[in-house]
């Protein structure tokens, strides 16, 4: 047995070379220019282009990317928004934050919200639809919008695991009125903490998003609507603006060994690959698959060095800060279904060719098919 | 300071006596179930990687920041004093100017002096005069809260607020950083000195 180990985070191997980081937070820490600086706008600028669209607004959070689009579209309490209990706990917060209530529809079995049941959740309260790009994965867009556009509701595409996720070349963030998405460490696109980016294409809503993620302030002196603080540190799009130009290299990477994967995991017979939409650029933030006795073969690998996990065991709705919202156990089958037999695999840019080749071996080795 | 609520709040924004380098803040409190639902709250609602108790936001304190603020920590009191000693030096020098207030400084406050507010009749006047001999001064600030346009929908009329309005016309933030030195602040006074008497 070969003594590997087969980490999920690549922090360490991303960040190895630190100095050239280090020489570029020296020379900004010197400028003091800390506050919604010059590179944090050098940065918005990158960023933009790289995701096709005109405006890139930085925030404290990919969860604020949420929440400040949400409430300037005037989402609040008394109102409902739609969205899929098959997400990171951070979606279902952003709604909670704004004051509406979140309304859950079941997921496919791509891991994103099935536009199949989103009308029948519809009603005369709901004022937005929040698809999630879940694992890297692109919502079904075209079928959402036109549902969008049949009952009037704007869509706000939450693209936090999904930078330059794409279907038949149109860009995440293509679809809603605004795209929010996470520069968390462990993120594709990532930074040393938190932040996050709206992406839209509405100059008046870039402009307002600008304002209110700054308290509102028109300038130093002036408040034209009371806002937040929920700036992206300026320190952080330095690190930012050095990572930006590896996106396209990162995405690229993850995309082939997710195809490694599929690739050796199609015969297995206890393991399911989801279905590749044709046309969807998946970009595989998490590579996740279905497992038949997922536990034993998530200890088998983390025995074996190769550190599997879950993204998420326990859906949303069956979360107890969801008790008050009257769901339970059944309502959305495949959404339950897939939280009890899905399992991540590392699948970051980092990997090299005996890692990848370990993984596989482990995996193949647990269904009894070397 | 924070003692005296159920919970105080600090900022540690770059501009802050203790500041980091980029936006920050923390709260604290006695009050132990507090604390513990605050680190559940900033941190979306987990109590651990994979239960949520309560759906919140995310607002932590980046721990990048925090590294630089333990290096800055040890230096606080050395600041505050040296930010004291400033102020004590402007008393020394300004409070026998006629038509300028300067900070009342009370016994049994520690006054820190983030900013030091003298108010002055003639503060824009002042204000120019010092930037056109070097000096950098701040209005904290020139339009009071009630009447910004943000604030129109409730309704506050001018003169709702009679001191603070008068303050916010009158008042002007001293340089008073621990990076300062005696002779930068005796050249303050000595100008402001010098306004007063022409």
């Amino acid at each position: 047995m070969k003594k590997l180990r087969v980490p999920f985070s690549y922090l360490d191997r991303q960040f190895a070379d630190v100095d050239a980081y280090l020489s570029d937070l020296k020379a900004f820490v010197k400028t003091g220019d800390f506050t919604l600086g010059e590179p944090l706008r050098q940065f918005e600028k990158s960023f933009a282009a790289l995701c096709g669209h005109p405006h890139a607004v930085g925030v404290g959070t990919g969860t604020d990317a949420l929440v400040l689009p949400m409430k300037l579209l005037g989402i609040g309490p008394g109102d409902e928004v739609i969205t899929t209990p098959m997400t990171f706990i951070a979606t279902v917060g952003a709604i909670v934050q704004t004051g509406a209530r979140p309304v859950f529809v079941d997921s496919t079995d791509g891991f994103v919200i099935d536009p199949e049941r989103i009308e029948a959740a519809i009603t005369p309260r709901t004022k937005a639809l929040l698809p999630v790009h879940y694992t890297g994965n692109v919502a079904d867009m075209p079928a959402i919008s036109a549902l969008a556009l049949k009952h009037g509701l704007p869509i706000i595409e939450d693209a936090c695991q999904a930078i330059m996720g794409a279907i038949d070349d149109k860009p995440v963030g293509s679809w809603g009125k605004a795209a929010g998405f996470s520069l968390h460490p462990l993120k594709n696109l990532n930074v040393w903490a938190d932040g996050g980016v709206v992406i839209t294409r509405s100059r008046s809503l870039a402009e307002r998003l600008r304002l209110y993620r700054n308290h509102g302030m028109s300038s130093r002196d002036e408040v034209e609507s009371f806002g937040v603080n929920s700036r992206l540190d300026t320190l952080q799009a330095v690190i930012g603006n050095r990572l930006i130009g590896q996106t396209q290299w990162i995405t690229q990477r993850r995309i082939e060994v997710a195809g490694r994967y599929d690739k050796a995991f199609q015969d297995l017979d206890g393991l399911s690959v989801p279905r590749r939409r044709p046309g969807v650029r998946h970009v595989f933030h998490l590579y996740v698959v279905k497992a038949k006795k997922r536990d034993a073969l998530l200890a088998f690998l983390n025995e074996r060095g190769v550190e599997a996990k879950i993204h998420y065991p326990i859906p949303v709705h069956l979360q107890k800060a969801a008790a008050h919202l009257g769901y339970k156990e059944g309502d959305f089958p495949t959404c339950e279904d897939d939280c009890r037999n899905i399992i991540t695999l590392p699948a970051h840019q980092h990997l090299t060719e005996e890692e990848t080749l370990h993984v596989i071996d482990t995996v193949r080795l647990f269904y009894g098919s070397r | 300071m924070g003692s005296l609520g159920t919970a105080g709040c600090f900022s540690l924004h770059p501009l802050k006596t203790l500041n980091a380098c980029g936006d920050g803040g923390v709260i604290v409190t006695d009050d132990s179930s507090l604390s513990e639902r605050l680190r559940t709250l900033r941190n979306l609602g987990l109590a651990t990687r994979d239960n949520c108790t309560v759906f919140s936001g995310n607002s932590r304190l980046d721990a990048l920041q925090a590294a630089i603020l333990l290096v800055k920590l040890k230096h606080l009191e050395t600041w505050t004093q040296k930010r004291r000693a400033n102020a004590a030096c402007y008393k020394n020098g300004l409070s026998d100017i006629p038509d300028l207030i300067i900070p009342a400084d009370k016994s049994y406050e520690r006054a820190v002096y983030h900013t030091y507010v003298i108010q002055s009749e003639r503060r824009d006047t002042l204000k120019s005069f010092l930037a056109e001999r070097g000096v950098d001064t701040a209005v904290h600030y020139p339009i009071p809260i009630h009447l910004q346009t943000a604030a129109l929908a409730l309704g506050y009329p001018v003169g709702s607020f009679p001191v603070a309005e008068r303050q916010a016309a009158s008042v002007l933030s001293l340089p008073v950083s621990s990076e300062l030195n005696p002779e930068d602040l005796d050249l303050v006074c000595g100008l402001i000195r010098e306004f007063h008497s022409s």
